[in-house]
């Protein structure tokens, strides 16, 4: 009994000196990474995005149909700027809530980031009667046309863009400028729509056919994007082709990426953190798959390569990204997340490089004069 | 604690007896010398103008000896603790069995010694030797360096010493292993089971983040988290012997922790041994 009562006794030592142990040479460990913090991933459309959404409807006149006897649809309030998105794009047509972003957390540390080097630029907009902290609303790009809705009543567009070689009137609401060549460079056209959207397309004609879309008068095609993909802060779809241009450095995945991808749907939720969902869409299952698989070993290898280089945060944040598989294999999603330490970390030190630079053109400017 | 020790001697006896030591140390000894012999350093009061390895020019430029011989030793330290301790560890691996081959067992518990204190003097004896042969590669290098260069330092035995602490944490599985299955292969095994947690415990932060957030993580986590630091012990070893500075609070922790390690082992060997029915 008592050789039995002395042998649970060793046990009892064993577990007893093994956690003494354990925590003995965890007290001796570096202390742990800090946690990724959990950034929320947009994934689909919100009530109050809902609303913002109904909200912006408007009478914009509905197109005729192309051809044939189908009888008209009848009219509906739509957003404007879908309205304006064309059907077709051969890159890609990306649409951000400025405003949202501006009033989000990282509002104020990006525009610090965004005029920190240039400083006279905001009092001149300003000046022109243009703020656009407070009076643009949402900047879209689709191929070569940039939209910006907002309230531009009170802007001066000779001090804003100008000065134009000729302004007229086109359509019940639309003013086209011309601009005057400036550098031996023709600027992009400006088209200034209910005095609530400015267009700017590199010729008349891309002017016009936004314009057009604006008055109905257009085509009638369905836009681009859709009132239902517009949800969160920064949405849109680029060409499959589009995306591996950007990829100069994976030779490999960039042509697995022209090869299978048609095209990819993104939305960016920028409310803290800044949460990216992109979904990518293929022709071929089996080629996405690869694709699919490619993309998180993409990504598997860049975080090694940060981490080796002791890129801890940066590895922390590739860490975070996920590759998931959907719908039968013909498309697949890829979530990341950017916490808001280091959005932060990155935009302070955009805006001490940005004053930094400032400072060092006013030193030039200084100088100048004594040098001659 | 005299059974013990008399355990321990006992095992040392029985080394001698197969002239395990003899094996042993004559290897060691001839790696010291070939070594010695190979190479050539042209010392010039106090830097090293020159060295041959087997022929080949490892420098030919005038360094200060102690510049040149930390990486030296920072090498050797490594090569001790990751290619040594297990080497040591096969060398070692049938002791436990032959204890408890039939007939020399019946015969050390019919003597008035408790049974754990067989387990502490196989331990014990096990150590020692290891201590012995450890001490005299360490020792040999240092003179052999010492004579070619004119350098004299102890950096080295003192980290064969935190090395030996790292065979300590090494043999404690590996008999525990013994004496659940009588077999010295097993006990090899799980020799090198243990080098290759207690390395991945020390790395385990970095392994974590390609694992599956969930269960997986967890129970890895929590697996390896026993396990004795064998990496970072290397590395403080190998720091340690080529002159870097490793703070005397952490090297404490991780010998402490790879020491007390081996006793959590030893009871559990107790116990399994207290156990069985000879």
């Amino acid at each position: 009994m008592a050789r039995a009562r002395r042998r649970w006794l060793w046990l009892v030592v064993a577990a007893v000196l093994l956690a003494l142990g354990a925590a003995l040479m965890l007290s001796a460990d570096p202390p742990p990474p800090a946690p990724i913090a959990v950034v929320a991933v947009p994934r689909k459309i919100t009530p109050v995005e809902q609303a913002r959404n109904n909200r912006r409807r408007s009478w914009v006149p509905t197109p005729s149909p192309d051809a044939g006897p189908a009888p008209r649809a009848p009219p509906r309030p739509r957003d404007p700027l879908m309205a304006a998105l064309p059907s077709e794009v051969k890159r890609g047509a990306v649409v951000v809530e400025a405003n949202a972003i501006r009033n989000s957390e990282l509002g104020d540390l990006l525009v610090d980031c965004l005029f920190a080097g240039e400083e006279n630029r905001l009092p001149e907009l300003r000046d022109a009667g243009l703020d656009p902290l407070t009076q643009v609303d949402r900047l879209a790009v689709a191929d070569d046309t940039l939209i910006i809705t907002g309230d531009f009543s009170k802007t001066r567009l000779d001090e804003f863009a100008g000065p134009f070689a000729a302004r007229t009137d086109y359509g019940p609401k639309a003013e086209l400028l011309e601009p005057l060549p400036k550098d031996g460079r023709t600027p992009p056209w400006i088209g200034v729509w209910d005095r609530q959207m400015l267009v700017f397309a590199r010729d008349a004609e891309g002017l016009k056919v936004v314009l057009d879309r604006l008055d109905g008068s257009g085509p009638s095609r369905p836009a681009v994007l859709s009132e239902d993909q517009a949800w969160g802060e920064i949405y849109g779809v680029i060409e499959g082709k589009m995306l591996a241009n950007v990829l100069k450095k994976d030779e490999r995945l960039r042509d697995v990426i022209r090869a299978t991808a048609s095209r990819v749907e993104l939305h960016a939720d920028v409310s803290h953190d800044v949460g990216l969902s992109a979904e990518v869409v293929g022709e071929d299952p089996a080629k996405t798959e690869q694709l699919r698989r490619a993309l998180g070993s993409a990504l598997s290898l860049a975080r090694l390569e940060l981490q080796a280089k002791g890129k801890t945060d940066q590895a922390q944040v590739l860490e975070a990204a996920r590759v998931r598989s959907a719908e039968g294999g013909a498309r697949f999603k890829v979530e990341a997340g950017l916490p808001y330490e280091f959005l932060e970390r990155v935009l302070k030190q955009c805006s001490e490089d940005g004053r930094a630079l400032a400072a060092r053109r006013r030193a030039d400017r200084a100088g100048a004069p004594d040098a001659q | 604690m005299r059974q013990v020790w008399r355990v321990g001697l006992d095992l040392l006896l029985e080394a001698i007896r197969r002239r395990w030591f003899l094996a042993l140390f004559a290897f060691v000894t001839l790696a010291l010398v070939l070594v010695g012999q190979a190479l050539q350093v042209q010392v010039v009061d106090g830097a090293i103008a020159g060295s041959t390895l087997f022929g080949e020019v490892l420098f030919d430029d005038i360094f200060l000896a102690d510049r040149v011989l930390g990486p030296v030793y920072l090498a050797t330290a490594y090569l001790g603790f990751f290619v040594g301790i297990p080497v040591l560890a096969v060398a070692c691996c049938d002791f436990a069995p032959e204890l408890m081959a039939p007939g020399r067992i019946e015969h050390l518990l019919s003597l008035p010694v408790a049974r754990w204190q067989v387990v502490a003097g196989t331990y014990l004896g096990v150590v020692t030797l290891a201590a012995a042969t450890t001490l005299y590669a360490s020792a040999g290098l240092t003179v052999l360096l010492g004579l070619k260069t004119g350098l004299w330092n102890g950096r080295l035995v003192l980290a064969s010493m935190v090395g030996w602490v790292g065979f300590c944490a090494l043999y404690a599985p590996m008999l525990a292993a013994a004496i659940v299955v009588r077999s010295a292969a097993l006990s090899a095994a799980t020799g090198f089971v243990t080098l290759v947690f207690g390395v991945m415990s020390s790395v385990r932060e970095q392994i974590i983040p390609s694992l599956e957030p969930g269960l997986g993580r967890f129970v890895f986590r929590w697996a390896v988290m026993p396990f004795p630091r064998l990496g970072t012990l290397a590395r403080a070893s190998a720091h340690l012997a080529s002159g870097q500075t490793v703070p005397a609070d952490h090297l404490g922790r991780l010998v402490g922790g790879a020491l007390i390690f081996s006793a959590a082992l030893l009871a559990l060997s107790a116990y399994q041994f207290e156990r069985k029915d000879f």
